[in-house]
């Protein structure tokens, strides 16, 4: 994957929020977060839009796109695929996948082990294991309940992501954000592929 | 001359099409999904929206390159926006939406039931409005005056099943497989369709619809029985089937003085014997029968992309914004009929 992301990149996180960012030369130049639950399908396209308004709107042209890629809402990541398949085609731009739980460890303490935890549906949570500043994956995601989270944290230096139940003090909990893919290595993108991880039906 | 990119997604099928003003297909790709539901006996749409998500953009560039064409030389993307399995659905808009705002060209969201029905006009230039369109397919069993561009009057719709859904339920019934209606057609074939009686429901009614769920019932008990061979009941029920088609046809020709021809599309339109009975009834009343090539009836985006081109002929401006819809009938104003659901 890049060593760096040089010119425009247009960062679209869908999994969660809708969140999207756009960066120059790596580093952040706008972003967009909208709470979201449903309707990333209804609103994506016109929010890329007002995004890249300011910088030329569709003659923006970003030379990379990169999509969150999962775990996360079905709906709302294949959305995220469809529209940054397109616009990387219609631009001529490369396009990499990150997963929604790289961007949440991106602004987390680097040092030591950390969990991601985020809220999935039926009050489950996905998790990922990271470990040391080059955020060695130690846990693939999986979902699971939120007491096996709560089991699986006591193992961990840090906690971070979406559940508000699982943070510690002085940890705000905060769904994956495109803009924080700023602070990620470029090395650490991979393929937009999407990461279909299912959250137990209730039993 | 103006060409458009049209997109499907609403169903089992992801397909890509680049169709000119004058109806010519420059290139088109579909990928069919039959292999991914085959072994559920029917489309799972959790499945269908991941395989349309997978394909759709790959399939985009694809159409481009088999046309030796860029993005720049479209002038406007056309994508269905429903009715159909939603999530499908918003996989195709959303990358037609995408696609139009990076090349900054017109976004159309199409009425796949529009697509169907304007589609003989892409291979018969000559077929004047208005025409009487009988469109049989697994979501659907509609007769429709198509009387212009927009301007659609249902005649009839199903009360319960479509037509291809019961076809592809009796193979399930019968161990046939998915989809049901060829290999129903196949199995009728060694059969005989006076063996197994069958009712015909609604046949010679003063109602104009269809409905298939009796008929299915009949077979469900007709199977059970052990008393039937299958190439039998599969010939029965497809002589059922034929009969009331045949029939609601027949009543709608005489409710449209003025059509101008009988045309039929849909998958089941595929059918052999379904085929024979309604050019009957076209002969019958003096009206040339069309029926689009196979790969015109079933789900395709040369249809999405030639409504498009058939309301930019028309003046008409796109809607700003379309979303995807689940049911969205062609004639808003016609009456909800009980148990059509998103068919009407
Ligand atoms: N030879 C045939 N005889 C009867 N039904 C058929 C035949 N071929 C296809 N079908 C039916 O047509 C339907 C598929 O048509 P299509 O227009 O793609 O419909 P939809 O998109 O609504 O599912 C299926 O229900 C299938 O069983």
């Amino acid at each position: 994957m890049p060593d760096r992301l040089t010119g425009r990149t247009l960062v679209i996180a869908t999994g969660h929020d809708l969140s999207l960012a756009l960066l120059q030369d790596g580093r952040l130049l706008a972003h967009r977060d909208q709470a979201m639950v449903k309707g990333h399908a209804e609103a994506l396209v016109p929010a890329i839009a007002e995004l890249l308004a300011p910088f030329g709107g569709p003659a923006c042209r970003p030379e990379h796109v990169v999509v969150e890629t999962g775990p996360g809402s079905f709906t709302g990541l294949r959305v995220g695929l469809a529209a940054a398949r397109a616009l990387a085609l219609a631009w001529g731009a490369s396009l990499f996948g990150v997963r929604s739980t790289q961007l949440a460890a991106a602004t987390a303490p680097n040092d030591g082990r950390l969990l991601v935890v985020l809220e999935a549906p039926r009050g489950q949570i996905w998790a990922e294991g990271f470990e040391g500043a080059g955020r060695r994956t130690i846990l693939p995601p999986v979902a699971i309940s939120p007491d096996e989270a709560a089991g699986l944290a006591n193992g961990y230096d840090h906690v971070a992501g979406s559940a508000p139940a699982l943070m510690r003090d002085g940890v705000a909990a905060q769904p994956p954000r495109a803009a924080a893919l700023a602070q990620l290595e470029p090395g650490a993108l991979g393929a937009a592929e999407l990461l279909y991880v299912r959250a137990a039906e209730p039993a | 001359m103006t060409l458009v990119l049209g997109i499907e997604s609403s169903c089992d099928e992801t397909a890509v099409a680049l169709v000119t003003a004058d109806g010519r297909v420059l290139a088109e790709r579909i990928a069919s999904q039959e292999a991914e539901h085959r072994p559920f006996g029917g489309v799972v749409p959790e499945l269908a929206a991941r395989a349309h998500a997978e394909r759709v953009g790959p399939m985009v560039q694809a159409v481009l390159a088999d046309a030796g064409l860029a993005l720049s030389d479209v002038d406007a993307v056309a994508a269905t926006a429903g009715p159909g399995l939603v999530g499908g659905v918003m996989v195709g808009l959303v990358t037609g939406k995408a696609l139009a705002f990076a090349a900054d060209k017109p976004l159309w969201g199409v009425n796949h039931l529009e697509g169907h029905a304007l589609s003989p006009r892409l291979v018969a230039p000559e077929l004047q409005f208005p025409y009487l369109l009988l469109l049989v397919s697994g979501g659907h069993c509609q007769l429709i005056a198509v009387e212009g561009v927009g301007a659609y009057r249902r005649l009839a719709t199903t009360i319960d099943d479509a037509a291809g859904e019961a076809f592809d339920k009796v193979a399930k019934m019968l161990g046939l497989g998915f989809p049901g209606g060829p290999a129903v057609e196949i199995a009728a074939q060694h059969g005989d369709p006076k063996s197994v009686p069958l009712p015909r429901p609604l046949l010679g009614s003063g109602e104009p619809h269809f409905s298939f769920a009796g008929l299915k019932t009949a077979v469900l008990r007709a199977v059970d029985s052990g008393r039937y061979a299958v190439p039998d009941i599969a010939a029965s029920f497809q002589a059922a089937v034929t009969d009331c088609l045949a029939d609601r046809t027949t009543r709608a020709v005489r409710a449209m003085p003025d059509a101008t021809a009988l045309v039929v599309a849909g998958g089941v339109a595929a059918n052999k014997a379904v085929r024979a009975a309604l050019e009957a009834v076209a002969v019958q009343h003096g009206l040339p029968f069309i029926a689009p090539p196979l790969k015109l009836c079933t789900d395709n985006a040369a249809m999405i992309a030639w409504a498009a081109q058939e309301r930019i002929a028309a003046g008409l401006a796109p809607e700003p914004d379309p979303q995807a819809r689940p049911r969205w009938p062609l004639d808003l104003s016609a009456e909800p009929v009980r148990g059509a659901g998103v068919k009407a």
